[in-house]
C-alpha cells in the first residue's frame, strides 16, 4: 500500500465512506506495524490537543476537527473509545486509523473499554460491520487492533492520560510499562482497572458501580501524582454535561468528545489544547446538525412490558 | 383482609412443598405430553402463592442474602422458577430466595384485586416480606430486591419511598420508563390481539413460544399453566382463560412507568440493571450508565421474559453482582506487577 493509496483512503473516509474490506485488511496490518512499537506509556511532546469519547459519532469527530485543526496541522491525543453506540463507527475508527498510519507522529490512539471484542458485540460495532460489509472479518481485523493500541500517554513527564483512571495494583508507571497489553481487555486487573475507573469524591478506593475497574479519591490521585512527579490526569470514560470536568484541585480532569451522546443525552463536548508550555485551553462544541449527519434507524418498541 | 394475612394462611409449609414440586418437573421437563397432565394436578400446589427457597434453614442467622424476586403484570412468582434455582445453585444453596405472586395474580387474594396502584404494591411487598420473615426484616436482614418489568417500577418505588432500608443491592431487569411511555399504544394492541382463551394448556403453551413472548419452552412450560384457569363450558368442553384481564390494569400504566427512570437512579443501594437490547435505555439511563451510576447487562438473546428465555445468564448476573458489592476487596499492590 503507497501513500497515494492511503491518501486515497483517508478522502474517502473523510467523506464518510467506506473503503474495501481488503483495504482494511492491508490498514490494519500497517497499523500493527505503527502500534507494536509504543509503549503502554506512550510518550507525547506538547503542543497536542486531548479529547475524549467519541463512540462513533462521525460527523462530531468532523465538527471537533473543524474546531480543534485537521490532522496533522493539530497533534492529537484520543483517548480511546472511537466504536459503539454512534451509526459510524466503521468509519470513525479507521479514519482515525487510516490517519495514525498517514501521520504516526501527529495522532496518538490509546485504548478504551469499547475497543473490546466483548463490549463491541453487545454495544453496536459488531452488528454494524456486520451490516455494512456483510461479513464480521472487518470487526476481526478492528479487534486485532484494539489488542495493540497503547494503555495510557504521558505528555512531557507531567501530564498522565489514560482512559478510566487508577488501579490499586499500580503505583508508578513503570508498573503500567510492565503490563503485557496485547490481549482481550481482562476482566479485572491493571489493565482492565485503567479502562474502566472513575474518580469520585470518596477517600481511598471504592468498589465501581459499572462493575468494573475501581472508584477512586482524590488522596489516590495525589499519593499517584507525588510518587510519579506529574502535575495532572487527564481521562475520559464519563459523560459530563458541560464537556469536560476538575476534579480534586484541577489534579485530574474528565474531557469528554461525544456531543449530544448517543443523539438523546443533550450534552456538550469538549478537547483540551495544550500549548507547548502546557497551557491549557478547553474548547466546547456542539453536535452536527441533524440534517448533516442522519439519524440513527430506531428498533421498532417491545410489544409487550408490562 | 389484609394481603400478607391471606398469602401466609397456609404458612411456610406450602413453600416447602412449593419447591419440591418444582424440582421434580425440572426432571421430566422433557417429557412434554405427560408434563401438562402432571401440572394439571399440581396446580393446586401454587395455590400458596408464592415461590421460596430455604425461607427458615438460613435465614435464621441472618447472614445470607436474601433474594426478593417481584414478577411483572399478567405474570407470577413462577416466571422466576428458573432462575431461582439457578440462584440456589450458584450459592450452594446458601441464600434465600423468595417470590409471590403480587395483587391480581396467581392464587393471591386480597380484598381488592384490581387496586394496582404503585403505592398499594409497594405496601405489599413489605407486608409480604414481614409477613414471611419477620417485622425486622425490612432493617436487620440484607436484602437484594430484583424486579421483573412492572415489578421493577414497584421494586424503584419502594426504595424511593425508603420503604425497606435494609436493602443493599436491587436489580430491575427489562423495564425502562421512556421505552415503556413510547410503547403505550402497541401495549393496547397486544392485549387485543393475545388469544383471549386456550383448548389446552399446552395450546398456550406453545401459544407462548411461538409468539415469542417466552423463548424458552422449558420454561414456559412451568409458568404458563398457572397463568390460566380452567372454565366449564355449558358444552361440557373445557376451555383456559387469562386469570389476569390485562386490559383492566390500563387505568394504571402510565403511573406505573412514570417518573421511574429518576426513581431506580436515587436510591442509594447498588443498582443493576438486566436489559435484553441497549436500544430501551431512555435519556436519563443513557446519562447515568455512561456517567458509571449504575451496572448494565445485556442479554441480547433474550426477549422481555429476560429471566425465562436466559434463566442461567440472569441468575448469574445477580449473583456475581451480589458478590461484587457485597464489600470492597482490594487486590493486594505489589512492587511489580506482571499480568501475564
Amino acid at each position: 500500500m503507497g501513500q497515494s493509496d492511503l491518501d486515497g483512503q483517508i478522502e474517502k473516509l473523510r467523506k464518510c465512506e467506506l473503503i474495501s474490506e481488503n483495504e482494511v485488511k492491508e490498514l490494519c496490518r500497517k497499523a500493527r506495524e505503527v502500534l507494536i512499537e509504543e509503549s503502554n506509556v506512550q510518550r507525547v511532546d506538547a503542543p497536542v490537543t486531548i479529547c475524549g469519547d467519541i463512540h462513533g459519532q462521525f460527523y462530531d469527530l468532523k465538527e471537533l476537527f473543524k474546531v480543534g485543526g485537521d490532522c496533522p496541522d493539530t497533534n492529537y491525543l484520543f483517548l480511546g473509545d472511537f466504536v459503539d453506540r454512534g451509526f459510524y463507527s466503521v468509519e470513525t475508527f479507521l479514519l482515525l486509523l487510516a490517519l495514525k498510519v498517514r501521520y504516526p507522529d501527529r495522532i496518538t490512539l490509546i485504548r478504551g473499554n469499547h475497543e473490546s471484542r466483548q463490549i463491541t458485540q453487545v454495544y453496536g460495532f459488531y452488528d454494524e460491520c456486520l451490516r455494512k460489509y456483510g461479513s464480521v472479518n472487518v470487526w476481526r481485523h478492528c479487534c486485532e487492533i484494539f489488542d495493540y493500541m497503547s494503555l495510557s500517554a504521558i505528555i512531557e513527564n507531567k501530564i498522565f492520560c489514560v482512559h478510566g483512571g487508577l488501579s490499586p495494583v499500580i503505583g508508578s508507571l513503570d508498573q503500567i510499562r510492565t503490563i503485557d497489553r496485547k490481549q482481550e481487555v481482562p476482566h479485572d486487573g491493571a489493565m482492565c482497572d485503567l479502562l474502566w475507573s472513575d474518580p469520585d469524591d470518596i477517600e481511598g478506593w471504592g468498589i465501581s458501580p459499572r462493575g468494573a475497574g475501581y472508584l477512586f479519591g482524590g488522596d489516590i490521585v495525589a499519593q499517584f501524582l507525588q510518587h510519579n512527579n506529574l502535575d495532572l490526569i487527564a481521562r475520559a470514560h464519563q459523560l459530563v454535561m458541560e464537556g469536560y470536568k476538575l476534579m480534586f484541585n484541577n489534579t485530574i480532569v474528565t474531557v469528554w468528545s461525544a456531543p449530544n451522546y448517543c443523539y438523546r443525552c443533550g450534552n456538550v463536548a469538549a478537547i483540551l489544547e495544550l500549548d507547548d508550555k502546557l497551557n491549557k485551553n478547553y474548547k466546547i462544541f456542539e453536535a452536527a446538525p441533524q440534517d448533516v449527519r442522519g439519524l440513527p434507524a430506531k428498533k421498532p418498541a417491545p410489544d409487550y412490558f408490562l | 383482609m389484609s394481603l400478607q394475612k391471606e398469602i401466609f394462611k397456609k404458612g411456610n409449609k406450602g413453600t416447602a412443598l412449593l419447591e419440591q414440586a418444582l424440582i421434580e418437573e425440572q426432571e421430566d421437563v422433557d417429557d412434554s405430553g405427560k408434563i401438562i397432565e402432571e401440572e394439571a394436578k399440581k396446580s393446586n400446589i401454587r395455590s400458596f402463592s408464592t415461590l421460596a427457597y430455604d425461607i427458615q434453614g438460613k435465614s435464621a442467622n441472618n447472614s445470607s442474602p436474601l433474594f426478593v424476586l417481584h414478577h411483572g403484570v399478567g405474570y407470577s412468582a413462577l416466571s422466576f422458577a428458573l432462575a431461582a434455582l439457578h440462584i440456589k445453585n450458584l450459592t450452594n444453596g446458601e441464600s434465600t430466595i423468595f417470590a409471590y405472586d403480587f395483587r391480581g395474580h396467581g392464587k393471591t387474594k386480597t380484598s381488592d384485586d384490581l387496586n394496582l396502584s404503585l403505592e398499594q404494591l409497594s405496601q405489599d411487598l413489605v407486608d409480604v416480606l414481614k409477613a414471611a420473615f419477620g417485622n425486622d426484616v425490612i432493617t436487620n436482614r440484607e436484602i437484594f430486591l430484583v424486579g421483573h418489568s412492572v415489578g421493577g417500577c414497584v421494586v424503584a418505588d419502594a426504595m424511593s419511598r425508603k420503604l425497606i432500608p435494609s436493602v443493599t443491592c436491587m436489580a430491575v431487569i427489562d423495564v425502562v420508563e421512556g421505552s415503556a411511555m413510547e410503547a403505550l399504544s402497541n401495549m393496547r394492541n397486544f392485549c387485543r390481539n393475545r388469544p383471549s382463551e386456550f383448548k389446552t394448556l399446552e395450546d398456550a403453551i406453545l401459544w407462548s413460544k411461538k409468539s415469542g413472548s417466552i423463548r424458552n419452552i422449558e420454561s414456559a412450560r412451568i409458568s404458563i399453566p398457572c397463568l390460566l384457569i380452567e372454565q366449564e363450558t355449558h358444552t361440557n368442553i373445557k376451555k383456559y382463560t387469562w386469570r389476569t384481564d390485562l386490559a383492566a390494569t390500563q387505568p394504571h400504566w402510565e403511573e406505573w412507568f412514570s417518573g421511574m427512570s429518576e426513581k431506580f437512579l436515587s436510591s442509594n443501594a447498588a443498582k443493576l440493571l438486566i436489559l435484553a437490547g441497549t436500544d430501551r435505555l431512555d435519556k436519563p439511563l443513557t446519562i447515568a450508565q455512561m456517567q458509571g451510576k449504575y451496572q448494565l447487562v445485556v442479554l441480547p438473546e433474550a426477549g422481555h421474559m429476560v429471566q425465562e428465555d436466559m434463566p442461567e445468564r440472569t441468575a448469574s448476573a445477580l449473583v456475581d453482582f451480589w458478590k461484587r458489592n457485597e464489600k470492597l476487596i482490594l487486590p493486594v499492590k505489589k512492587p511489580f506487577i506482571n499480568d501475564k
